[in-house]
């Protein structure tokens, strides 16, 4: 079995986000760039099940500008076998520009599972996973929280609205990974020295115009202080009626 | 004098013993040469000599932490250097009648007045010894099994009380054979001869010659049976004295990532050559594990099992390793266990205590950084750490944007404005981002601002020390972050650093100078010290009840400091200071060094809860500290045992800036 892991570099959860100038974009300097968190848990599926026996090769495909290089380096030190970078001239761009870039990629390579994140945590779209099944004409089962693979199917438990569902399908198949699939390794730091030295194959994306376009971008409404209702046992049913009627929770 | 024929059974038996005992002592020569050679421990020999002797003669390595035990151990080994000599006049006595290696002056009768009154003391220490290991049976040397093995002690105690009986029996019959005059010297000697009167001559002269025999088989039997158990301290001890390290306890060395790609220690010859000595050398005595935060908390490590184990690991191989082959057999799992490296808090007890100056902490480390950086295996709670020490520079992976929002409403100027200063204040991670250190940051700032102190912090440009990466093995996170670091400060100019961590104290000071950075670095504690007695500080004393102190590993064993902390405490306090039972370089650690504050404490008790327990039995109504780690480790303990109304904690920053007028 052949695995492809798609992976996107985005911005450090804990960054410091600030609007540009312009208003429709983040500026990216004093930005610490980290691999998108759920693409991780693609990473570490995908060495699990090499490590298990059941894939010969793992290879990770990142798409973006040149700075997403260093991701595909963490997948290297994580122990993906081979990575290419799909090099985008625009800093953003949409999820269908994104997902055909990938999947004009993937067409020409032999895999039997693609693998990668529910979403990318800095636009949020979780649209790629959907339409590169789509493009590539193959099964997509999305917010995998459990996975087995047996070289011609698998088996994938998935988070539905207050539960959760098995579901099977045949390979090759696309799977969009959820927190809760696996805890991602932290790479050895031999493989972070190979890593280094790991000359990245960079190929210019051909990337069509993006259909959405993002007009104006803005920081969400401060967050306003807490409240306090009083002190002691009288407070409470102040507190019942305000968590009742206005934050609606009870 | 023998006859021909026990001439050439002796000097057949002593070529036998002493050929033996030099072939395993030359063994073990070459297993210490085959470990990693980076460590050089001959610089200043006169120095080292000094030591060795002092401490040696004097005995204190033994005494110093047990007085009773090391007396008796003094005994034994006073009656082993008079007996040396006597030795040598037994041996020599064979082929040269008379013979005596002083000569037959005053010197020589009051060396041997010397040797009768050293055997009864050496009797008593042997008789004490077999007691306390044969009916005691204290922890220390009974614990953990099977590593310790009371055979070997039980062979060694019987030798010397052998050698001293046999010695004292033959002297006895000498007397009665030949007269007093021969024994002016002699008292105890002489004693012994009455017992023997009544015997006919010939059956003297076949118990004379039965106990010579047995004596100097003994001493045979002892020199053949010495390098194969603990009681190789004897000479491996002294020598490891001599090699032992000048630098702070727990410093650690550098790895060097472009010239080596195996790191740490995953086979016994990747340890440093001085680490193999320190298995030789070991004891088994247990003054380490009686001190080990770990072993006193029932972690599964003790320091002297490391110790032992490594040292049978390495015998094991030494076929493999002498040959010039790799050993057989990895370290970890079958030698030594994960939970056993992975509970060192590297608080520096163990090598504070150790008689014969082993280096537990760099050999524990060792295996720690093969563990992280060339097997991956390390305790899963120090991933978000190391993510965190690498994308925001701090364990907690906080925004390092945020790195000096505790700073926000206060006074604090910044190295980026002012671009020199007296002082750059460290703040660290756990001041920049803890809502326990943050206070203690707060604190310390109105005191320099209060005393008009030149200084400045680095603010968003400051980094994690990298001082948990460093202990927790992972080398090469700790480089990112000290190279980092040391960039950072080369664009300001400042006099001396100044920390609130005692962790960041240490490896700014000690450490720091592998990548370049030398610096003054001085404690917190140090400067308000400084600035009370210096009247820059006006401090009044308040009436909140005693206080206690607690020292910190990094700060009192490793550093010595001592005395500041309590000065700075002292002017505080109208109801003074009361010690703990353990305390400065007996302190017990609160459990967070050695990157164990990330790391999950599940087996046994709690190291902080006996922490807490030592502070509450010296009454006092506070626990004044001089690290944000162990801070949180007392806050934390003080409130799972429910004690908040008895014990309160705070950093010598924050009492001093409560008491500022």
């Amino acid at each position: 079995m052949k695995i492809i892991v798609c992976v996107k570099q985005v911005p450090d959860t804990e960054a410091n986000i600030k609007i540009g100038a312009d208003n429709k974009s983040i500026v990216e300097a004093g930005i610490k760039f980290i691999i998108n968190p759920f693409d991780e848990f693609a990473i570490e599926e995908a060495i699990k099940i090499k490590e298990a026996g059941k894939a010969e090769s793992v290879i990770a495909i990142g798409w973006g500008p040149e700075r997403s290089q260093e991701v595909l380096r963490t997948a290297v030190a994580m122990g993906v076998d081979d990575v290419v970078l799909l090099k985008t001239d625009a800093v953003s761009i949409d999820s269908y520009t994104a997902a055909k870039i990938l999947a004009a990629k993937i067409k020409t390579m032999s895999y039997d599972l693609i693998l990668t994140g529910k979403e990318t945590i800095d636009d949020g779209n979780m649209q790629i996973g959907p339409m590169l099944g789509e493009l590539l004409n193959i099964p997509c089962v999305t917010l995998v929280t459990k996975l087995d693979v047996d070289g011609a199917n698998l088996s994938a438990k998935r988070e539905i609205e207050g539960g959760y569902e098995v579901v099977e399908t045949a390979c090759p198949a696309i799977v969009t990974c959820q927190k809760g699939l696996n805890e991602p390794r932290y790479p050895s730091i031999r493989g972070v020295m190979l890593a280094k030295k790991k000359v990245v194959a960079v190929e210019p994306a051909a990337a069509e115009a993006d259909q959405i376009t993002v007009t104006t971008m803005a920081y969400p409404a401060a967050r306003s202080g807490g409240k306090v209702v009083g002190q002691g046992a009288e407070a409470v049913p102040a507190l019942v009626k305000l968590l009742h009627e206005e934050a609606r929770v009870l | 004098m023998l006859n021909l024929v026990g001439q050439i059974v002796l000097v057949l038996c002593i070529l036998a013993a002493t050929g033996f005992f030099a072939f395993e002592v030359w063994k073990r020569t070459r297993l210490v040469k085959t470990g990693r050679r980076d460590v050089i421990r001959t610089d200043k020999p006169m120095l080292r000599l000094g030591f060795v002797i002092c401490r040696v003669i004097s005995q204190l390595c033994s005494i110093k932490d047990r007085p009773v035990v090391g007396v008796m151990h003094a005994f034994v080994f006073w009656g082993f250097v008079f007996f040396a000599v006597a030795t040598i006049n037994h041996v020599a006595g064979a082929f040269s009648q008379g013979f005596s290696l002083w000569g037959h002056g005053t010197f020589n009768d009051l060396w041997f007045l010397g040797v009768d009154i050293v055997a009864v003391f050496c009797i008593i220490g042997t008789i004490y010894l077999a007691v306390r290991r044969f009916i005691v049976k204290p922890v220390a040397i009974t614990k953990p099994m099977p590593i310790s093995r009371s055979p070997q002690s039980a062979i060694v105690l019987s030798l010397i009380f052998g050698l001293m009986v046999t010695y004292l029996l033959n002297q006895g019959g000498e007397i009665v054979l030949k007269g007093e005059a021969f024994a002016r010297w002699m008292p105890v000697s002489q004693a012994v001869a009455p017992l023997l009167a009544g015997l006919s001559t010939g059956a003297l002269e076949l118990l004379n010659s039965v106990m010579w025999w047995a004596h100097i088989l003994m001493v045979l039997v002892f020199l053949v049976f010495i390098p194969h158990s603990k009681h190789f301290h004897l000479v491996a001890g002294p020598v490891n004295m001599f090699l032992r390290s000048h630098e702070p306890i727990g410093t650690l060395k550098k790895i060097d990532f472009e010239k080596t790609e195996e790191f740490g220690a995953t086979t016994v010859n990747q340890f440093q050559w001085k680490s193999i000595m320190d298995f030789f050398s070991c004891v088994d005595c247990g003054r380490c594990q009686d001190v080990c935060p770990a072993f006193q908390s029932d972690k599964a490590l003790s320091p002297k099992v490391i110790m032992m184990s490594l040292r049978k690991h390495i015998l094991h191989e030494s076929g493999n390793l002498l040959k010039g082959e790799a050993p057989s057999e990895p370290i970890m799992e079958a030698w030594i266990k994960d939970d056993e490296i992975w509970a060192c808090t590297t608080c520096g007890a163990c090598m504070e205590a150790c008689p014969v100056c082993n280096e537990h902490i760099p050999t524990i480390i060792e295996m720690r950084r093969a563990r992280m950086m060339m097997e991956n295996k390390f305790p899963q709670e120090l991933n978000p750490a190391f993510k965190g020490l690498e994308t925001n520079s701090n364990p907690w992976n906080m925004g390092s944007s945020a790195r000096a929002e505790w700073a926000q409403d206060l006074n604090v100027p910044r190295m980026a404005e002012k671009q020199q200063a007296e002082y750059l204040w460290f703040v660290g991670c756990a001041g920049c981002f803890d809502d326990r250190g943050k206070d203690i940051s707060r604190a310390f700032a109105k005191i320099l601002n209060a005393a008009g102190v030149d200084y400045a912090i680095l603010g968003e440009e400051e980094g994690c020390c990298g001082d948990p990466a460093r202990r927790a093995g992972n080398e090469y996170l700790f480089q990112m972050n000290a190279e980092q670091n040391v960039t950072t400060m080369q664009q300001y100019k400042f006099k001396k650093i100044v920390t609130c961590c005692p962790h960041g104290m240490h490896i700014l000071k000690n450490e720091y100078g592998q990548f370049g950075g030398n610096y003054e670095v001085i404690h917190h504690s140090q400067l308000i010290a400084e600035l009370i007695s210096a009247g820059k500080l006006k401090v009044e004393s308040n009436g909140t009840g005693k206080i206690t102190y607690h020292d910190s590993c990094y700060l009192g064993r490793y550093n010595h400091i001592y005395n500041e902390p309590r000065q700075a405490l002292q002017a505080t306090s109208k109801d003074g200071l009361v010690e703990m039972a353990r305390a400065k370089n007996k302190s017990f650690c609160c459990g967070a060094g050695g990157g164990r504050m990330f790391m999950e404490e599940t087996a046994g008790t709690r190291i902080n809860h006996i922490r807490v327990q030592d502070a509450l039995n010296t009454g006092a109504a506070t626990v004044g500290v001089a690290c944000p780690f162990c801070k949180s480790m007392f806050d934390d303990g003080i409130k799972e045992k429910g004690l908040e109304d008895k014990l309160k904690v705070l950093d010598i920053a924050q009492i001093v800036a409560n008491s500022l007028r």
